[in-house]
C-alpha cells in the first residue's frame, strides 16, 4: 500500500467501526504513523481475535473491490435498450422514496456507460434540474449520447406533461451538439416505464436551447442559488453562440 | 452462474461477513451491483432500497474504500482531511 495515500477523519471512523478497534487507540497510532499499516500489519493494535478476523474480511473486500473496479473499466455496462436502462435504473432509483431525483448516464458511441451522474435531488413532488449543469458533464465526459431517468415518489408511471417538456428542452440543447437523448426512464417503486417505448423522445428541436433552470413538478422555471449557478453576461454570450 | 457473476457474489459474501449482513439484504446487494456495478453502487448508496443500518455500515465501508479510489473520493463525505 502506497504511504502517498490520503486519509480522513471519516476513513479513521469507518476503519474502527468495521473492525471493532477502539477509536481512540486508532487516533492515537495514527498520529505518529501511517494508519494504513494497521490493515497492512494489524498486529500493531494488538487485535482480539474478532478484530483481527474483521481486518482481514476488510482486506479480502478491498482486494475484491479493487478487482472488480478493473474489470468494470475492461467491461463497461451497456445500455442497448430500453429495458436494459430500465433495469438499471430501477436498481438505482428503487430506494428513492421520499424524494424526487434526476440522475442521467453518459454514454460512448457503442452505448457502454462512461458515467452516471445525479444531476439533482429535490423533495417528495419536485426536483429542479439544471440545464447548464447537464451540459457540462455531458462535455466532460465527452459522450455521444445520454439516458436520462428520475423517480415518481408517489409511484405514477406515466410521463408528465412536465416530464414530457423537459426531454424536449434537453434534447433542443443537445440535438445541435450531435449528442442524442436516447431514452427518459420513470421509475416508481420497482417499476419504471420508458418514454422511448411509448414514442415520448423527440428526435428534433422544437426550440432554442433554453438553459434556465426547470422545475420537474412542472412550476416552470426556478431561481438558481447556488454561487456556480448564478446568472452571469459571459455564460449568456457562450449560450448565444451555440445556438442553431 | 457466469464467472462474472461469481466475482460479484464472492463479494457480496465478503461484505455479508464483514457487515454481519443477512440473506434478504445480501441478496438485495448482490442483485444491485450486478446490476449498476461496484463503483455506481458505492456511489449511490442513498438510492438504493436498503434498511437505514445497514446503508450506515455500507457507508462506513465507503469510507474505507474512498482512501484506496480516488474516484470514490471525489464524494463529499465531509471528512477532515489529513496526511498519512
Amino acid at each position: 500500500m502506497s504511504k502517498d495515500l490520503r486519509y480522513t477523519s471519516n476513513f479513521l471512523k469507518g476503519l474502527t467501526k468495521l473492525t471493532g478497534l477502539p477509536l481512540k487507540k486508532v487516533q492515537q497510532y495514527a498520529k505518529e504513523n501511517n494508519p494504513f499499516n494497521i490493515l497492512e500489519h494489524p498486529q500493531v493494535m494488538e487485535p482480539n481475535e474478532k478484530q483481527l478476523e474483521k481486518i482481514g474480511l476488510l482486506n479480502e473486500f478491498i482486494s475484491s473491490y479493487n478487482l472488480l473496479k478493473m474489470h468494470e473499466n475492461e467491461n463497461k455496462i451497456k445500455l442497448t435498450s430500453s429495458s436494459h436502462s430500465g433495469q438499471y435504473f430501477s436498481s438505482l432509483l428503487s430506494g428513492m422514496k421520499d424524494k424526487e431525483r434526476f440522475i442521467i448516464a453518459f454514454l460512448d458511441s457503442s452505448n457502454s456507460i462512461i458515467e452516471t451522474k445525479t444531476i439533482s435531488e429535490g423533495t417528495v413532488g419536485q426536483a429542479p434540474v439544471f440545464p447548464r449543469e447537464i451540459l457540462k458533464a455531458a462535455i466532460a465526459s465527452d459522450c455521444k449520447s445520454m439516458v436520462l431517468a428520475h423517480n415518481h415518489p408517489g409511484g405514477g408511471l406515466n410521463p408528465s406533461v412536465e416530464d414530457k417538456a423537459l426531454t424536449q428542452r434537453l434534447v433542443d440543447i443537445f440535438h445541435p451538439l450531435d449528442i442524442s437523448i436516447l431514452d427518459h426512464i420513470i421509475v416508481a417503486g420497482a417499476s419504471y416505464t420508458s418514454m422511448a417505448e411509448r414514442g415520448y423522445i423527440p428526435n428534433n428541436c422544437k426550440d432554442r436551447a433554453n438553459y434556465e433552470p426547470i422545475l420537474l413538478d412542472g412550476k416552470s422555471t426556478v431561481e438558481e442559488k447556488s454561487e456556480e449557478m448564478q446568472f452571469d453576461p459571459q455564460s449568456e454570450m457562450e449560450d448565444e453562440e451555440w445556438e442553431l | 452462474m457466469n464467472q462474472k457473476a461469481m466475482e460479484y457474489q464472492k463479494t457480496v459474501e465478503v461484505m455479508t461477513w464483514l457487515l454481519d449482513l443477512d440473506t434478504e439484504t445480501e441478496r438485495k446487494v448482490s442483485t444491485y451491483m450486478q446490476s449498476v456495478g461496484i463503483k455506481t453502487f458505492f456511489l449511490n448508496l442513498e438510492s438504493f432500497d436498503l434498511p437505514i443500518e445497514v446503508l450506515i455500515k455500507l457507508q462506513d465501508l465507503r469510507a474505507v474504500i474512498e482512501a484506496f479510489d480516488g474516484d470514490i473520493a471525489d464524494l463529499d463525505l465531509d471528512g477532515e482531511g489529513g496526511d498519512a
